[in-house]
């Protein structure tokens, strides 16, 4: 080998680093051979670098090839970024690059969206799994149906999530093999010679066997969750349907024991009120659902009433947010006034009609409404997102303050209506 | 030339060459670049794409003390080499049509 065939193959080794050996060794085989052909032939170094178009320009074409096979054979985002990358690199001419451009950009740009949402999909199956792994952990361990029925609902939803990722996957899969050969085309300038071009047939042995376990996976998915009955526990609860198995409890109380009420639940209704018959002592009343639990307390003359998940079901706290339709109810006897009475629920509502000296009434997404009867109240409201609605005529501004000393009531929502009549 | 529709017949043209007889790149690329001026860069990858479709086949003889690689063209090169034919006396009749308009307007 002469010293003018081993520089120019040096140079070209050196352009081609990065590239896989055997492409290199493939490459400078072609080229070494050349070479010394075209030197026995009497040309000189410059001459044949010239007609080989330049060592940076094979070592690109060399590259180019290399990437779009590589995407070819197995197509994947990456491989196809890759291609594309590369193709762009080895054209030569502003022409040539912007055609590709306009030929290439559509179907690239759609397959990656099309790999971007089936990564979302199966990034949400596998969060679907802690999730329901961490409903299980704050289910007690008595409950082992509903801990089956929990595992079921991830299974589930995992196994979905993943049938729509791999169908996704699949479909950007097709769209990167329009994406190549129209990186291909770019490549060659030419349109005749494509269609020709070998079609590299398709997996499917392996998408049939994925899409199979998620379909048996779902399968059993649902007969594990049917008989633990959550899916109509959940819907029923999600849709503010009234259970039919309600557990009512009363409670009563001499008023001399009670000064002061102090009352949270999640979803169900709270109810204040002057009783209408001729009682005389203080009573609670709870319709209580298998799902939450919850029970008067008596301390320093203060009653207080919370309203918890009894842990039958996870997150009740995310599915509570829509109104319940169970209630806690509380009559005082007619001329009772407590001394505060303080209110809370997340999205269930709230409705007084009793008097007090302060009270405090805050709700989430549930409606609150407060009948003033014959003692005023000092009212102020506030209702950033909700409605503000006094004696039939709507508030504007989200907030609402007026009457004269007798009560104080603060009564605060997020996006609940607020009516006083 | 328009140098896509060069790049177009640069497989047709290298199978036809092969049909001929058994070459190796150097000769090749004399014989293509006495038909037109394509870079080298160009015929390369066409070389290895062919091969890797089996349109060609390659085997070693020993020339002058090195290896000098022979191009053959298969069985399935020669079909291919049938359908561009097929296709480009297409081309060849509406040339035809180009150039009486040109002659005769």
């Amino acid at each position: 080998m002469t010293d003018t065939e081993k520089g120019i193959l040096a140079s070209i080794r050196a352009e081609c680093a990065g590239l896989p050996e055997e492409s290199i060794r493939r490459t400078l085989e072609f080229y070494e051979e050349y070479i010394a052909d075209a030197l026995e032939a009497g040309h000189s170094e410059e001459e044949i670098l010239e007609r080989l178009g330049g060592v940076k320009e094979i070592a690109a074409q060399a590259r180019a090839e290399a990437a779009l096979t590589g995407a070819e054979q197995s197509p994947g985002p990456f491989r196809m970024i890759g291609a594309g990358r590369q193709v762009f690199r080895g054209l030569a001419g502003s022409a040539a690059k912007f055609s590709l451009i306009l030929g290439a950009s559509i179907p690239y740009t759609l397959a990656l969206g099309f790999y971007f949402i089936a990564g979302a999909a199966f990034v949400s199956a596998l969060a679907s799994v802690a999730l329901m792994g961490y409903g299980i952990s704050t289910i007690p361990n008595a409950d082992t149906l509903v801990k089956v029925g929990t595992a079921a609902v991830g299974l589930f939803t995992a196994a979905s999530l993943s049938a729509v990722g791999l169908g996704l996957w699949t479909a950007a899969k097709g769209i990167t093999r329009v994406t190549l050969r129209a990186l291909r085309r770019g490549l060659r300038h030419d349109r005749s010679v494509d269609r020709q071009m070998e079609i590299i047939p398709h997996r499917t042995g392996k998408l049939r066997t994925a899409f199979l376990v998620c379909a048996v996976a779902g399968i059993i998915g649902i007969a594990g969750v049917l008989p633990s009955g959550l899916p109509v526990k959940l819907f029923s609860i999600w849709n503010s349907m009234k259970p039919g198995n309600l557990d009512t409890r009363t409670w009563s109380y001499p008023t001399a024991e009670i000064r002061e009420m102090e009352i949270s639940t999640m979803n169900s209704k709270i109810v204040l009120e002057t009783a209408a018959g001729s009682q005389d002592a203080i009573r609670v009343t709870y319709e209580k659902p298998e799902w939450l639990a919850g029970a008067p307390s008596v301390e320093n003359k203060k009653l207080s009433f919370r309203e918890v998940s009894s842990g039958t079901i996870p997150f009740m706290d995310f599915i509570a947010r829509h109104e319940g339709t169970t209630s806690v109810r509380v009559e005082v006897p007619r001329g009772y006034r407590a001394k505060a009475i303080t209110v809370n629920s997340n999205s269930g509502d709230v409705s007084v009609a009793l008097t007090a000296e302060i009270i405090r009434v805050e709700t989430a997404s549930g409606d609150i409404r407060l009948e003033e009867g014959k003692t005023p109240y000092r009212i102020r409201v506030s209702a950033p997102h909700g409605r503000i609605i006094v004696k039939d005529k709507t508030v504007e501004g989200g907030s609402f303050e007026a009457g004269a000393a007798g009560g104080a009531a603060e009564l605060t929502t997020d996006d609940g209506t607020v009516e006083i009549r | 030339m328009d140098p896509q529709m060069k790049k177009g017949v640069l497989d047709a043209l290298v199978l036809a060459i092969l049909k001929d007889g058994d070459t190796y790149g150097y000769q090749l690329s004399e014989r293509v670049s006495g038909l037109m001026t394509v870079a080298e860069t160009a015929l390369y990858p066409v070389l290895r794409r062919l091969e890797a479709q089996d349109m060609l086949s390659t085997y070693s003889e020993e020339h002058n003390g090195r290896l000098r690689k022979y191009y053959s063209i298969t069985k399935k090169g020669r079909e291919k080499l049938r359908e561009y034919i097929e296709e480009l006396s297409e081309l060849e009749r509406i040339i035809q049509t180009i150039t009486k308009g040109v002659e005769k307007p």
